[in-house]
């Protein structure tokens, strides 16, 4: 029995023994558990889920994501740049999988590749965990191989995204924020290590959204990036002009102020006007990792694996299609 | 340097600035690639620009490091290409 069919198996015990307790008109008798001990849970009527009939099954669906983006089919990001690469783009390959960690708090280690001074790598973490005062994953260094590696050496700041971290060798880095000493700035540590913490947990780039890069002129951008990067057209592409798949993306509109959004320049929008960029994680970015990585307390993703849990049990359920809820009556918040 | 040859910088792009002896291939982002043949690649700039000694020459590189969002750095780099013993 596979670890999901265990869930579901357990998840329906439960549902089984708590409609055992309630009384045949399903609501609690107030006699206790045992005196209905001699008695069969077949003589009680169990709760049924029931299922949408299938022309909602679409809009219902979005309906989950926008309620709770956790709620989305787990795609990773992916672009349509480089198709002239022998190796397919890897963020092609790995649209179907997924780069979140999942709603369970968790530790995540952290190692240093190069020797890094106590000082230097309590700020780092401090940085990092900035985002665990929103959600429930944190950062903690390990003396070991952690399963963040930062190293600070030369090739930029970068990141690999969310789980795929558990896929790269242990001898090479994860993440990478070349030269940071404790003479850079707290500014750096702020748009830097909090921005490249952000892909560790899973977050792409907000500048790839389809909304800001429409802003930007093409032309523009491959002149600008030749001309400072020595870039090629399929590298800019790659960086800025690709836009995320929509299915990937988290739902929260998109947000030049994010701390996963690049600062890019006005010298290459349609408008002149820059894309502004963040410098930190704002109250937007706050508030997303506290509803996909939520704190003890707060886990409501419970019932979206209750659900599957029953799923072998539900029932189709239908009515006539002029009594369908508009989508412009659901309450969504 | 020798025809032939391969040059690797840790940087975020390059350009040949001048004279002949090499040809840009291009930058690259960090990538791994997993036991069963996905490739995954770290989100950000490129951190590696690569360079072919292609002919007898010398030419002067031009390197670009640090941030490219935010006031890269230059470096230009000389290099003589020989023909190979």
């Amino acid at each position: 029995m596979t670890e999901v069919q265990k869930l579901r198996k357990a998840l329906a015990d439960i549902a089984k023994a708590a409609n055992a307790a309630c009384g045949p008109h399903g609501r609690g008798s107030g006699r206790s558990l045992s005196s209905w001990e001699g008695g069969s849970h077949d003589e009680f009527p169990s709760c049924v889920p029931k299922a949408l009939p299938e022309r909602l099954t679409i809009q219902a669906a979005e309906t989950a994501m926008r309620i709770n983006p956790v709620n989305a089919p787990a795609f990773g990001p992916m672009t349509g740049a480089a198709t002239d690469l022998d190796v397919m783009n890897p963020l092609m390959i790995a649209v179907m999988v997924s780069k979140y960690w999942g709603p369970t708090p968790r530790q995540l280690t952290v190692s240093f590749m190069e020797s890094t001074p106590p000082d230097l790598r309590a700020r780092i973490l401090l940085h990092m965990n900035e985002w665990a005062k929103s959600g429930c994953i944190n950062f903690a260094w390990t003396q070991g191989v952690g399963q963040v590696r930062v190293s600070r050496s030369g090739g930029g700041y970068w990141s690999y995204l969310g789980t795929d971290i558990l896929h790269i060798p242990q001898d090479r880095q994860t993440m990478n924020l070349q030269d940071f000493t404790m003479d850079t700035p707290d500014s750096e540590y702020k748009r830097v290590v909090r921005h490249e913490t952000g892909h560790t947990l899973g977050f792409p780039h907000e500048h790839m959204r389809q909304e800001l890069i429409a802003k930007i002129d093409p032309n523009k951008a491959y002149d600008y990036f030749l001309r400072t990067q020595g870039w090629n057209r399929a590298m800019v592409d790659a960086q800025v002009l690709t836009p995320l798949d929509q299915k990937s993306i988290f739902g929260t509109p998109p947000d030049q102020t994010s701390i996963m959004c690049y600062q890019l320049p006005g010298s290459i929008t349609r408008d002149g006007k820059p894309i502004i960029g963040g410098t930190d994680i704002n109250p937007t970015d706050a508030g997303f990792a506290a509803r996909i990585y939520p704190k003890p307390g707060r886990q409501g993703v419970a019932a979206g694996a209750a659900a599957a849990a029953n799923a072998e049990h539900v029932q189709a359920d239908d009515w006539d299609e002029s009594e369908d809820v508009p989508a412009s009556d659901l309450a969504l918040t | 340097m020798q025809v032939g040859d391969l040059l690797l910088f840790r940087a975020t792009g390059g350009r040949v600035q001048s004279g002949a002896g090499m040809t840009n291939l291009g930058s690259f982002v960090a990538g791994t690639l997993t036991g069963d043949g996905q490739v995954l690649s770290a989100v950000g700039a490129p951190d590696a620009t690569l360079f072919h000694a292609s002919e007898p020459g010398r030419a002067l590189i031009e390197l670009f490091t640090g941030d490219p969002w935010r006031e890269p750095r230059r470096t230009t780099v000389a290099v003589e290409v020989r023909t190979a013993a």
